[in-house]
């Protein structure tokens, strides 16, 4: 179990994306009980094989999209539609597996891709230059001390007693002033700390830890793949 | 404006990148809280008029640095934010980035990234609405329990909200900015503002 | 050999939109293996100076630029930052802002990969480079979690990857604490002595006094002049000109004469012990996910008192003030405030980053916006703020753009702001950081002010040599626990708890623990500094 939890982690960033988007794409448009079965159970097996760690966040706003698109399909579907109690109910079922297998996937994705690990495979697979492809390392890097910054400021703004008594618009926009000039300000010192370590010079560049496509990469694609064929199948013998 | 202006700069690079990371927190405030808020207040035919929001990953860094390139670059850029910070559309988040900052990156290039004004700017806001309103009908199903009049309006309001959040607040937003400091002076919209030749 | 490696003649650099040269005819050489140390007032062209010799000026960075540039026989300001890579090396005083990897291994392989050089290659240099500044221990360290100092000094085994022949530093100890500082001059040194050429700009000149093998002094008109050392420069220039242009002297050129009547002579201000304290914290405890930011932190703090909390970074300072303040509420222990539990309308927070403060445009608008919120209409507003800027000698700043101010003046603009609150209790969070020395003096001259008023001050901080410019009680505090607490004198004579505090004073200071006449450095020496930089900056 062990082996197959690293195998799954070491996938090619690249190669899982584009196999889960597959995965999406397939239950959005056979959206058929069996094929949605399918895929939710195939989602959850490989968040359980993977022994994905879902963080509090992801599992309330997972559980909150959840409750919010059932309840708010069922009265729907019941009074704006008109249809009956159970038929409306089956539908909701329906486009709840469908949601509940794009969580997971999502879950999948998260919790075994490293972003570092991502924006190489952007470059090195995708072929994204890789000057663009890098930058995802300084969303990344901002993003703690731009999330710190919002934090901190709000907390300046209470001891100055500015938020209640200004309009909201202004608040926003005193928030919004300070990070711009912060971040023009970073930036530029990025760019230059960048630049003069040879960041641009060349279109290519060594990778220390390269991403590549292995045959554990091809042997996933065909698993995934026999296993979604296998539910279509399904789906057209079992009529639901 | 000769070739070698439209090639990017690494601070232009790492600008759009830093921005996309207060745009994505933006964009996670605006999925978890405003979304759900939305759909209990307004009901859901009327939720997408907040949905423009989530296009300023592209409207915002483009309109400062006026680029071929950008538009694409912070959208992309705001959804690899939400991926690592763990919405729960990962999967087709990045797939979203990128087609949302490619329908307006089409809408600049048509202009040549010469023309900047509100119709261009609104235009511009819209047009990742070309994805984002049918991704969300066909992917998440999301106008299922709709009539087809009520998808007409449901729709619209994609474009409706692109044009004015993404497209005229975020132009408004900026030239504001623009004019009142000198911080966008290093960047297209602030030469032009402050009619620095180029 | 001959040739030397840096070569500067009647540089004249203007920006745009500016009407005059901020360097106007810089003429100037430095040859291979010595190092330049840089002055000049804020805001004269050092920074300009060295970006115009990184390249970035003007491929970045758009600026009219005449005169020669030569670094190591190649031509920056043609050439261009990118194509220097390998030869020119540059460093910035905030090491937050220049790194972009994950892991400190990750940003020493980062230089190397960029030139696409071979794996083998790659590493080699990347092991070499961190061995080099002493970070060889650290390779999977991420490097969030690195100190201040610890990061600018990965920031230096970056440049250091690609072997440059010249390395320019703008003020790079202005971030960190002086223990760090120290350390990164020492390894200047070695640089230095391996062949490298070394500018640095650097306020502290203590530091980089010994290994500095000429001075370049930049005048607030943009000219240049060349000194073979600091005691030079100081007799041409004069020690109170010097001193208004930020340059961190020592003592002993305070002219005795002047400035023997010691301004606001300190009173002990250690408050009436019997009286319940104004600011308590007992047994005060912070985690965030599972780190222990505090533990088990005492505090005391009397009313009119001055409390210096001392650490280096990552100590859980800025922790510490944000329970005091209110702000943060999750917390175990006990913690009192004026007898009651902290709210952030208890106290005024001065922040590390003045920018976070700021809410509105111009100056005097955001003193005005503060009033506002105690009430005042805003025509009224505008104009108290506009009295007050003026009765504190700031009134030029008035009309000005807050982001358009220096560092110093922006700090001085979020004192006075928090001054408006009216509140007992001040929460100064690294008040001299990133300051020099003119703008520390102007900050200890407010904290002053404040403990004159009957305030109660607690600041925290990492500068040791600004400490001894204020004789406060002292708390240290490392790793989230209180190490020290005492008085300065105390601290002094403490040399064991120097190291978990990151704490390391002025030459001076040294001297008189080792040759006798602390008491003057305690009490004397900081009046004649405060007086030769007052004086001075005005």
């Amino acid at each position: 179990m062990r082996m197959l939890e690293r195998e799954l982690r070491s996938l090619n960033p690249s190669v899982k994306l584009i196999l889960l988007l597959a995965g999406v794409f397939h239950a959005a448009f056979l959206s058929g009980a069996v094929v949605l079965l399918t895929h939710v159970l195939t989602a959850a097996a490989l968040v359980a094989l993977s022994r994905v760690r879902v963080k509090r966040g992801f599992a309330l706003g997972a559980l909150t999209t959840l409750i919010g698109y059932t309840w708010v399909n069922y009265a729907l579907f019941v009074y704006n539609m008109g249809l009956a109690p159970e038929e409306a109910l089956a539908r909701v079922l329906l486009l709840d597996a469908r949601i509940t297998a794009i969580i997971l996937y999502s879950a999948f994705f998260v919790g075994t891709t490293d972003p570092a690990a991502l924006a190489t495979s952007l470059s090195l697979q995708l072929r994204v230059p890789y000057v663009y492809a890098f930058m995802s390392f300084v969303t990344l890097r901002s993003a703690p001390m731009i999330l710190g910054d919002l934090e901190s400021m709000t907390a300046f703004r209470r001891v100055k007693g500015y938020l209640s008594w200004r309009r909201p618009y202004r608040y926003l926009l005193s928030l919004f002033m300070p990070i711009l000039y912060l971040s023009v300000r970073r930036a530029t010192l990025l760019a230059i700390a960048m630049e003069s370590r040879g960041f641009g010079k060349y279109p290519h560049r060594t990778y220390m830890k390269p991403t590549e496509v292995t045959s554990r990469d091809w042997v996933f694609t065909v698993l995934y793949s026999a296993v979604v064929a296998l539910g279509t199948a399904a789906s057209l013998a079992i009529p639901l | 404006m000769s070739g070698a202006q439209q090639k990017l700069t690494t601070v232009e690079l790492t600008f759009t990148a830093v921005l996309s990371a207060l745009v994505g927190a933006v964009f996670l405030f605006w999925s978890n809280v405003v979304w759900d808020l939305a759909k209990l207040t307004l009901g859901l035919l009327f939720t997408p008029i907040i949905y423009g929001m989530w296009f300023i990953g592209a409207t915002l860094p483009a309109y400062i640095i006026r680029k071929p390139g950008i538009a694409l670059l912070g959208e992309f850029l705001a959804a690899v934010f939400e991926l690592a910070y763990g919405t729960q559309f990962a999967s087709t988040v990045l797939l979203y980035g990128f087609m949302q900052g490619l329908m307006t990156e089409l809408v600049l290039l048509a202009t040549r990234y010469r023309r900047w004004g509100w119709a261009t700017m609104m235009a511009a806001g819209a047009a990742p609405a070309l994805w984002a309103a049918p991704a969300d009908t066909l992917l998440y199903a999301i106008t299922a329990p709709l009539t087809y009049e009520q998808c007409l309006v449901f729709w619209s309001l994609y474009f409706v909200s692109g044009a004015l959040i993404a497209g005229a607040l975020v132009k408004a937003l900026v030239d504001y900015v623009a004019r009142s400091s000198s911080m966008l002076d290093f960047f297209a919209v602030g030469r032009e503002l402050k009619g620095v030749p180029q | 050999m001959s040739s030397p490696a840096v070569r500067v003649r009647d540089l004249k650099v203007a920006y745009p939109l500016a009407e005059r040269h901020v360097l106007n005819g810089v003429s100037f050489e430095v040859g291979r293996g010595e190092l330049a140390l840089v002055l000049g007032p804020t805001g004269s062209g050092k920074t300009t100076l060295l970006l115009t010799l990184a390249g970035v000026i003007p491929s970045l960075i758009p600026a009219r630029v005449e005169g020669l540039v030569e670094v190591a026989g190649r031509y920056p300001t043609e050439e261009g930052l990118a194509s220097l890579a390998g030869t020119v090396g540059i460093v910035f005083q905030d090491p937050e802002s220049q790194y972009i990897m994950p892991t400190v291994l990750e940003e020493v392989y980062f230089p190397g990969e960029n030139l696409a050089f071979p794996r083998d290659e790659v590493a080699r240099r990347a092991v070499n480079a961190l061995e080099l500044v002493g970070l060889s221990g650290y390779r999977d360290h991420r490097v969030e979690t690195l100190s201040t100092g610890l990061k600018q000094r990965l920031a230096i085994a970056s440049v250091l990857a690609l072997d440059p022949e010249v390395l320019l530093l703008d003020e790079p100890t202005a971030h960190i604490d002086m223990r760090s500082a120290r350390e990164i001059y020492e390894l200047l040194s070695v640089l230095k002595r391996s062949g490298k050429t070394v500018i640095v700009v650097e306020h502290r000149v203590e530091l980089a006094e010994d290994i500095a093998d000429k001075v370049i002094h930049i005048r607030g008109d943009g000219s240049c002049e060349v000194y073979p050392s600091l005691r030079d420069l100081v007799e041409k220039v004069g020690a109170k000109s010097l001193a208004a242009e930020g340059v961190w002297l020592p003592p002993e050129y305070a002219p005795a004469a002047q400035c023997r009547e010691a301004r606001g002579g300190w009173s002990k201000t250690a408050g009436n012990p019997a009286r319940t304290p104004l600011v308590e914290a007992r047994d005060l405890s912070v985690r965030f996910g599972g780190n222990n930011v505090l533990s088990g932190v005492n505090l005391e703090v009397g009313r009119g008192e001055l409390v210096v909390v001392l650490g280096p970074n990552g100590s859980g300072k800025t922790t510490l003030l944000k329970v005091l303040a209110g702000v943060l509420r999750r917390y175990s222990g006990y913690v009192s405030i004026a007898g009651g539990p902290p709210h952030p309308s208890k106290v005024a927070f001065v922040a590390q980053v003045p920018e976070l403060q700021f809410t509105e445009r111009t100056v005097e608008e955001e003193l005005a916006s503060v009033l506002q919120s105690r009430g005042y209409k805003k025509g009224q507003a505008l104009q108290r703020a506009r009295e007050l800027l003026r009765a504190r000698g700031l009134g030029g700043l008035s009309g000005r753009v807050v982001y358009e101010l220096s560092q110093g003046e922006k700090r001085l603009v979020s004192f006075l702001e928090m001054e408006l609150l009216e509140r007992s209790v001040y929460l100064l969070d690294e008040p001299t950081f990133g300051l020099d020395m003119k703008y520390s003096a102007f900050v200890v001259a407010e904290v002053e002010r404040l403990v004159r008023e009957g305030k109660t001050v607690i600041l925290v901080t990492h500068d040791s040599w600004v400490l001894l410019l204020l004789n406060p009680k002292v708390y240290g505090l490392s790793q989230g626990r209180i190490v020290f607490e005492g008085d300065l004198r105390s601290l002094l004579l403490s040399r064991d708890a120097w190291e978990e505090l990151a704490f390391r004073p002025p030459r001076y200071a040294l001297k008189a623990l080792e040759e006798g006449g602390l008491d003057s450095v305690i009490s004397e020496h900081p009046a004649r500094l405060r007086c030769l930089y007052e004086d001075a900056g005005a």
